[in-house]
């Protein structure tokens, strides 16, 4: 410090202050600098590019001093060289510490001569400035303005160097003293920066001072005098270049990561509409809906959400959905959101309607609804329609005293007294039929029925061979092993025995075939010895009929009783069915059949038979 | 009472089975046609009837239970047999008028429930045969011929001709023990055979009498070849499989034989059942002597015991023989199968008669006495014991009216009625009043003194209780209040019905109950008007019905199957048990035992059952 005060010869307390407190600026500032890497700053600067922080260099150019021409006093132009240091602390605005030295040699016009002594005059400025740059550091190009104040060193060279005028009075002053006087400077001028290491810089300096007076009087009266008026100003303009090797450069920061071309958004979250939906669906079926999405952020998971009737439904979170259908029945609109990240989507809505479940109708008769003990089975047919699309198939089965399947048998009706005493016995039954549908729903109709059982007399015709009256073995065999045991369980029974013969049976000895016959028959039912029962004649009634067939024989070959068809009866003789006897079994409680001419059976000539072999 | 009544008694008294809470009191025996055994089960007997009756004996035919198989009106009962690989399966074989009840009937529970196998429904049903040798293999003879199942009775297929004339009906079958395909079918006219399984048939009656009715056939299982059969003409034997017959020389008059049959412990012992009696041979059946003079149709041998055999014959029921067949007994304690018609009660004495025998019980019904038949052997169809005297018995059979006064063993004619008329019911009342119903009206005689008519209606029907009498035939009812002083006649309970009883309060006689064929009838005004009696019944035929004759309000009535209890003089009533398939033709309450009801039930004899005080039951009871 005391050096450079040495070599500058700073004159006066006031320069020194004033470069201190351009120092001070300056260490405050950059004190105060933010960070080096002013990201935010280059991240709102336009050119993208870095800077540097302090730009320090030597400048060299010309100085005119415009003020003084033709004065008494006035500095020649010279060399103007000298250096920068710069901070660019801010992105518009940098602090500039100059120090300059020019060469303008002063010439001093004695008083009363008009040509001019001349002496070196060495220029030195030592100003601190605010640049204003017109574009941010960032940028290579920068026109600027600046401003500043600063020391201004005028060093002459003294009396000992003064040139004195080529002619004229001149008087070597006794004193001539270097000055220092406060300049303000000014001017403009473009910063190129070239590279992020060095920037030229375009300048033009205008530093306005007091006339240095250099310890000459502002008047005198004495010819040759040397002197400076006072109340002017030097004004000293400077075109100057330089280079500034540009130091603490901030690069650029690093192009962002070319947004990673801005991620591109996230697909939307898109939703297929729902799958599986029917118009009608029966309460307690099965109905699973689905869907699927996509989109939405990449590694994001989608969840889904059903919805009923705009509420959601606890739990159903995944993309298939069985819709409740037991809970209630009516329209459900059902509808999913399906979400990924901070995106959704919404289905279209489906309307599902949920049937309740009803019982199919059915009905049921049974025609006639009074039927007899014997009659063939009847095949039983409710009418079972569907009281909704539920119902589905619907199956209809019966149940009841006699029925088996879907038939009911009058004769597999229980609770009839199997011995056949009564005259009438009846027994009305209930018969159900029962539809079931697929839901095994239920519906049933009941029809009553009505079974009527009357013993009924029945007939069995015997069978003789040609021109005999012998009571075979098939004969024997129903009337004693079939016949007797009815008419010993149904002691009210009766028998009636009707004797026939053939036509062809003709001539004395086939005369009364048919009574014989009826004997016989009467005799193997009654003789009560060897294979005979002993049934009481007085429960047979008898006719002879003579050839009269009016009374349909039953067929030869039908399952009662046959001839065997070897021997005398053969299975071709179609007469055989007229040599019998038709045997009548009457139960205690059933009618007679509508038979006339029958007489008591002839008691002893039956018992004269004894028991026929 | 000396050693053999005592044994008797005591018999007698062994543990009769039940039909629910009935007990079946006899007179026990009739007529039984089959008898089996069960293989796998000691001592368990089977035993049918032809008018469809089952019989179980657990003890060796001790005693026999009835079997709830469900006989049908006008069925016939024509087989029965014990599947030998399952002695809880048993099969009967039916044939009915009404054809949709004819077939075989199947039992997989002991007859607890049966089944009719559904394609035999509509066969006459005569016989039944498995293959020994091949366990699924059965067949049946039909009215239409041989039936096969090769499926233990699932399918049947016809493999005789169709329509054949011949081989039909097939009464007897039996297969070649050690071939499947042979069978052996008698038809009532001669044997048939098949060696191919019924894709051929032969007839086989070489050697046997012509026309004879081929009752059953029995190949000889420990000789190869050997074939018995039985038939209308005698027994008969072949060495060559049938293809030609000797006959046997059973002993003479012994012709119809309904059943050959070899003793298993005893290969040469061969027994034949005819209508003369039971005929044994001890050579293979070329000399035979006669052990037993009761015509038996059926024998089984027991597995387990090698000298007991079991029978049932047409007269004496069910016996035994301990003694390889040389002594036969009855034994049928629970086996009842007559045509009882009519019974009655007097100061302890119990008579019960009809088709042929009084039987009468100072017991109570503990033990029985075949008091005989009516004189000239007319059947007793009809008895009435006088309240005054026990022993004094009124019986009416075909041919007359009697009377005895020392309980049945000795009879008197009791004449007055009219020529030809035949009493159908008699009820003797005090100061030895008789009235017999008959064709040809109601007749009353007074203590021994000739008939008059009171009523000109036939009369099918009577019953007395204390002073009230009714009479009845289907179509009218007449009763009597004063004693049969005089009588009126009863407005039809319905248009149509059928009357089969009619019951008068004793205690309130205005009130009656009629039975008829549409159900129970209810008169509260001397039986002008009434009102159909539903409460607790079906609408069914109802066939006999009864007051009790001392305690107030509560009367009985049988109704399809079942009989029904009342308290409060037949409006409510309720099942007195739960046991059906019980058709009691009346009732009878003795004076001398008033807490026990009996019932006759045609062809099933005397039941009886406790009838609970009436302040056992309430109207609570009734309500549910």
């Amino acid at each position: 410090m005391r050096h450079l005060r040495q070599q500058l010869k700073f004159p006066g307390r006031r320069s020194a202050f004033v470069f201190l407190l351009a120092q001070a600026i300056t260490v405050s500032a950059f004190a105060q600098n933010p960070a080096p890497s002013d990201s935010g700053n280059v991240a709102k600067g336009g050119s993208g590019g870095g800077y540097s922080l302090i730009d320090w260099g030597p400048f060299i150019g010309y100085q005119w001093d415009v003020a003084n021409r033709s004065t008494p006093q006035e500095l020649n132009s010279g060399i103007y060289v000298g250096g920068h240091v710069t901070e660019n602390f801010w992105r518009y605005v940098s602090l500039d510490e100059i120090f300059a030295f020019a060469n303008n040699p002063a010439q001093f016009q004695p008083l009363g001569n008009n040509q001019y002594a001349s002496d070196k005059n060495r220029v030195y400025d030592l100003d601190i400035a605010a640049d204003f740059f017109f574009t941010p550091r960032e940028a290579k190009v920068r026109p600027y303005v600046f401003a500043g104040i600063g020391p201004e060193w005028f060093k002459i060279g003294g009396p000992g160097r003064i040139e004195a005028p080529s002619t004229g009075p001149f008087i070597v002053p006794l004193n001539v003293v270097s000055k220092e006087e406060v300049a303000l400077v000014f001017g403009g001028g473009v910063k190129w920066n070239a590279s992020p290491k060095i920037a030229w810089r375009f300048d033009l300096t205008t530093r306005i001072s007091k006339r240095a007076s250099f310890g000459m009087p502002s008047a005198v009266y004495t010819p040759g005098q040397l002197y400076v008026p006072s109340g002017s100003q030097d004004v000293m303009v400077a075109i100057s270049v330089g280079v500034d090797i540009r130091s603490k450069y901030i690069a650029p920061p690093p192009p962002p990561p070319p947004p990673a071309p801005a991620p591109a958004p996230p697909p939307p979250v898109t939703i297929q509409p729902i799958s599986g939906a029917r118009d009608n669906v029966c309460a307690g079926d099965n109905l699973t809906l689905q869907t699927s999405a996509s989109g939405g952020a990449a590694g994001s998971t989608i969840t889904y959400q059903w919805m009923v009737n705009g509420q959601p439904v606890s739990g159903a979170t995944g993309q298939s959905f069985s819709l409740p259908t037991s809970d209630s029945s009516g329209s459900k609109e059902i509808s999913v959101k399906a979400t990924a990240g901070d995106q959704s989507a919404t289905s279209n809505p489906v309307t599902v309607n949920v049937l309740p479940l009803q019982p199919p109708t059915i009905s049921f008769n049974v025609s006639p609804s009074t039927v007899d003990y014997s009659s063939s089975p009847i095949t039983l047919a409710a009418n079972a329609s569907p009281a909704n699309t539920c119902n589905g198939n619907i199956t209809v089965s019966y149940s009841g005293d006699g029925v088996t399947g879907s038939t009911f048998n009058p004769g597999a009706v229980s609770g009839f007294d199997p011995s056949n005493r009564l005259k009438l016995q009846s027994r009305t039954v209930t018969l159900t039929a029962t539809a079931t549908d697929q839901h095994n729903q239920t519906a049933s109709a009941t029809a009553p029925v009505t079974v009527e059982l009357q013993p009924a007399a029945s007939r069995t015709d015997i069978v003789f061979p040609n021109r005999s009256a012998r009571v075979n073995n098939a004969a024997k065999r129903y009337l004693i092993e079939i016949l007797t045991p009815k008419l010993r369980d149904d002691p009210n029974s009766t028998v009636i025995l009707i004797g026939h013969r053939d036509s062809h049976e003709t001539g004395r000895a086939a005369a009364h075939l048919d009574r014989d016959r009826v004997l016989n028959a009467a005799a193997v039912l009654s003789a009560g010895k060897g294979v005979c029962p002993s049934l009481d004649l007085s429960r047979v009634q008898v006719k002879y009929a003579g050839t009269d067939q009016t009374d349909e024989p039953m067929p030869f070959g039908d399952a009662s009783v046959r001839e065997r068809s070897t021997g005398r009866v053969r299975a071709n003789d179609e007469n055989a069915k007229f040599r019998r006897v038709e045997v009548w079994f009457i139960p205690g409680g059933a009618a007679k059949p509508d038979v006339q001419g029958l007489e008591p059976a002839p008691e002893r000539q039956i018992k004269a038979k004894g028991c026929p072999r | 009472m000396n050693l053999v009544a005592l044994c008797l008694l005591l018999l007698s008294a062994a543990p009769v089975f039940a039909l629910g809470s009935w007990r079946s009191l006899g007179p026990y025996g009739g007529a039984a046609d089959i008898v089996r055994v069960i293989p796998d089960k000691k001592d368990q007997v089977l035993a049918a009837t032809g008018n469809g009756l089952v019989f179980l004996s657990r003890n060796g035919a001790a005693s026999w239970e009835p079997v709830a198989f469900p006989s049908r009106p006008g069925a016939v009962l024509h087989a029965i047999e014990v599947d030998p690989h399952s002695g809880d399966t048993w099969y009967v074989g039916i044939e009915a008028a009404n054809l949709h009840i004819s077939g075989i009937y199947r039992t997989t529970d002991a007859g607890r429930s049966w089944m009719l196998l559904p394609q035999t429904s509509g066969l006459a049903v005569w016989s039944i045969a498995f293959a020994p040798s091949a366990p699924d293999i059965m067949a049946a003879g039909t009215g239409a011929g041989v039936y096969l199942s090769r499926d233990h009775g699932a399918t049947w297929k016809l493999i005789s001709p169709p329509g054949d004339p011949e081989l039909r009906p097939v009464v007897s079958l039996a297969f070649d023990p050690a071939n499947p395909d042979t069978i052996y079918a008698g038809t009532t006219h001669l044997p048939w055979k098949t060696s191919d399984a019924g894709a051929n048939w032969q007839s086989i009656h070489a050697g046997m009498i012509d026309d004879s009715d081929v009752f059953s056939i029995v190949p000889d299982a420990k000789r190869p070849g050997r074939v018995l059969a039985s038939a209308c003409s005698g027994a008969y034997a072949s060495a060559d499989r049938a293809a030609r017959w000797t006959r046997l020389n059973t002993p003479k008059g012994a012709f119809r034989t309904y059943f050959i049959a070899i003793d298993p412990a005893h290969p040469d012992t061969v027994f034949a059942g005819t209508s003369d009696g039971l005929a044994k041979s001890t050579t293979g059946g070329s000399a035979w002597r006669m052990v037993s003079r009761v015509p038996v149709k059926s024998i089984a041998f027991d597995p387990f015991v090698p000298s007991r055999m079991f029978f049932a014959s047409a007269a004496d029921g069910l016996l035994v023989s301990s003694d390889g067949g040389e002594t036969l007994r009855q034994s049928n304690v629970g086996f009842t199968n007559r045509a009882f018609t009519s019974f009655t009660a007097a100061g302890g004495f119990l008579y019960v008669g009809g088709s042929s025998d009084l039987y009468g019980s100072a017991s109570m019904a503990l033990r029985w006495d075949n008091l005989g038949p009516l004189p000239g052997n007319d059947h007793l169809l009809v008895v009435a014991a006088s309240p005054d005297s026990p022993r004094t018995v009124f019986g009416a059979g075909y041919h007359g009216l009697f009377e005895s006064v020392d309980g049945g063993k000795t009879w008197r004619t009791r004449s007055g009625l009219p020529e030809g008329s035949r009493s159908r019911s008699l009820v003797a009342a005090r100061g030895g009043v008789l009235f017999a119903g008959t064709d040809h009206g109601l007749f009353r005689s007074n203590a021994g003194s000739s008939f008059t008519r009171v009523s000109p209606s036939p009369v099918e029907w009577m019953q007395a209780s204390g002073r009230n009498l009714a009479a009845l035939n289907s179509s009218t009812a007449i009763v009597s209040r004063n004693g049969g002083a005089t009588w009126s006649t009863c407005s039809a309970p319905a248009p149509g019905v059928a009357w089969y009883a009619l019951a008068i309060d004793p205690s309130s006689p205005d009130v009656a109950l009629a039975a008829t064929s549409r159900g129970l009838y209810r008169s509260e005004d001397a039986c002008r008007a009434w009102t159909p009696a539903m409460n607790g019944l079906d609408q069914a035929t109802a066939e006999a019905v009864l007051f009790h004759p001392t305690r107030t309000g509560e009367a009985f009535v049988a109704q399809a199957g079942k009989v029904f209890l009342s308290i409060d003089r037949g409006r409510n009533w309720r099942p007195l048990d739960s046991t059906g398939g019980f058709w009691p033709s009346s009732f009878l309450i003795p004076a001398s035992a008033p807490d026990r009801l009996f019932a006759l039930v045609p062809g099933r004899g005397v039941f009886s059952t406790t009838a609970p005080p009436s302040t056992a039951v309430t109207n609570a009871a009734l309500a549910k």
